[in-house]
């Protein structure tokens, strides 16, 4: 992963620069998670408020922990969400569709893919929506703290558990 | 491993790219985060404010019972003390008398910190008598010497200014035994000249001060600064002696107490 170094040349740790690097990907992931972009901007500045606040965690390895520590609030959110909603949110809106059928088809696909990932193990869930914002295995293996080697072994256990979810909810999809 | 997981996930996955317009507001998400920065530190002084309220509030519940018991013996009329180490009125429900040497820093403290309070709220309003007893330890060289010009300025008319002075400047005088030329910077020079004279033969001064010090065994005092109090038929020894605000705490329950026995006194 791409982490600014966290600590400016005379050790101190540079929690503004921190910030400014890493605010706008944690947020987008979040959205991605949420799929409520207002949301997902609270929960990204709460996982940062939790990196200020934890100073054991402010070094050489603050970016990894704060994806941790994002992924794991936006799947809490989301877990809560599944346990007490049935329904898409209105905020989560795909790119705007002339076709209101196909746009309900979309969201419906978007809650769908929510509601796995809810049920799935937290670092296969985590794991699954770094990779899809284009995380490479490096980047992948400093943010979860996994052994480079092993990134692609975990990430196919993910997908596969990510798949038999799938279809034991909603059936077998071509 | 099943390779052919990868492209049907990634093609779910992709379901949840955020919308193209979403831009994520670093600056909004700044002033977000000095907000919560801001109202931790007001938590903070908060609750900092709650722990000393209440450990303020424990010390004032507890310290009364933490006090020695009173003595059940009570010798409520204590030795007299020449007219000039006393203030207030003789009438007062409570008596405090402290012991003190010139040369003891703690002693400095309480006349600089607390007797200036125990004045104002107390002696001034007629609640207290406030008495001045010496206690020169041995192990202090000039506080004797201290102790007989405090004295000898109160025949003169001038104790207060001669205890303040000695109190201030005890840094200086205590480092070189020179007492004389630091009154002198305040008391006039004919106060000086009775003092001198009186000094002359400080035999009666060191019967006094040998009075208090007997006082001072009577009362068990141990440390200098101590106070005594005198008050609703008790006599209590207090050392060392408490902040202020529990040492007022203290006195107010006393002056309630007293306004118990004798609901009909004007202060009541």
């Amino acid at each position: 992963m791409t982490v600014p170094g966290p600590e400016t040349g005379d050790g101190a740790f540079d929690f503004e620069a921190v910030f400014q690097a890493h605010y706008p990907r944690l947020a987008r992931i979040l959205a991605r998670v949420t799929g409520d972009p207002s949301r997902a901007e609270e929960l990204a500045v709460d996982a940062l408020w939790k990196l200020y606040r934890s100073p054991e965690a402010q070094g050489a390895s603050a970016g990894g922990w704060l994806y941790r520590t994002a992924l794991r609030l936006g799947l809490n959110e989301l877990r809560g969400r599944a346990r007490r909603t049935r329904h898409e949110s209105l905020s989560d809106r795909g790119a705007a569709s002339p076709d209101p059928e196909q746009e309900r088809a979309a969201a419906e696909e978007r809650r769908q893919v929510r509601d796995v990932l809810a049920a799935l193990e937290q670092r296969h869930a985590a794991l699954l929506v770094l990779r899809s914002d284009g995380l490479s295995y490096e980047e992948l293996a400093s943010a979860l703290e996994l052994n480079p080697a092993s990134v692609g072994t975990f990430l196919s256990r993910a997908q596969q558990a990510f798949r038999k979810e799938y279809v034991k909810r909603y059936g077998p999809q071509p | 491993m099943d390779p052919n997981h990868s492209p049907w996930v990634e093609q779910r996955m992709a379901a949840l790219d955020p919308p193209a317009a979403f831009q994520p507001d670093s600056a909004a998400a700044m002033t977000r985060f000095r907000r919560l920065q801001a109202v931790h530190r007001r938590t903070a002084r908060i609750w900092l404010g709650v722990a000393a309220a209440a450990a303020c509030l424990a010390a004032i519940i507890l310290w009364p019972r933490l006090l020695p018991p009173a003595n059940p013996n009570p010798r409520i009329t204590p030795a007299t003390v020449a007219a000039y180490r006393a203030t207030g009125s003789a009438r007062a429900p409570i008596l405090a008398e402290i012991y003190s040497d010139y040369e003891c820093s703690y002693c400095a403290a309480l006349y600089q910190e607390t007797v200036p309070h125990l004045v104002a709220d107390y002696v001034a309003t007629g609640k207290m008598r406030l008495l001045h007893r010496d206690l020169p330890l041995p192990q202090h060289p000039y506080s004797r010497a201290a102790a007989r010009y405090a004295d000898a300025a109160g025949l003169a008319g001038y104790y207060e200014a001669a205890v303040e002075q000695l109190f201030r400047t005890q840094a200086q005088w205590s480092a070189d035994g020179d007492i004389e030329s630091r009154l002198a910077r305040v008391l006039p020079s004919a106060a000086m000249n009775k003092i001198r004279d009186t000094l002359h033969d400080p035999s009666e001064l060191d019967a006094s001060i040998g009075a208090d010090i007997q006082m001072a065994l009577s009362d068990d005092v141990r440390m200098t600064p101590t106070l005594v109090v005198t008050a609703n038929g008790h006599r209590r020894t207090i050392a060392p002696v408490p902040p202020y605000p529990l040492l007022k705490s203290y006195l107010d329950d006393l002056l309630r107490a007293n306004c118990r026995e004798d609901p009909g006194a004007a202060r009541c």
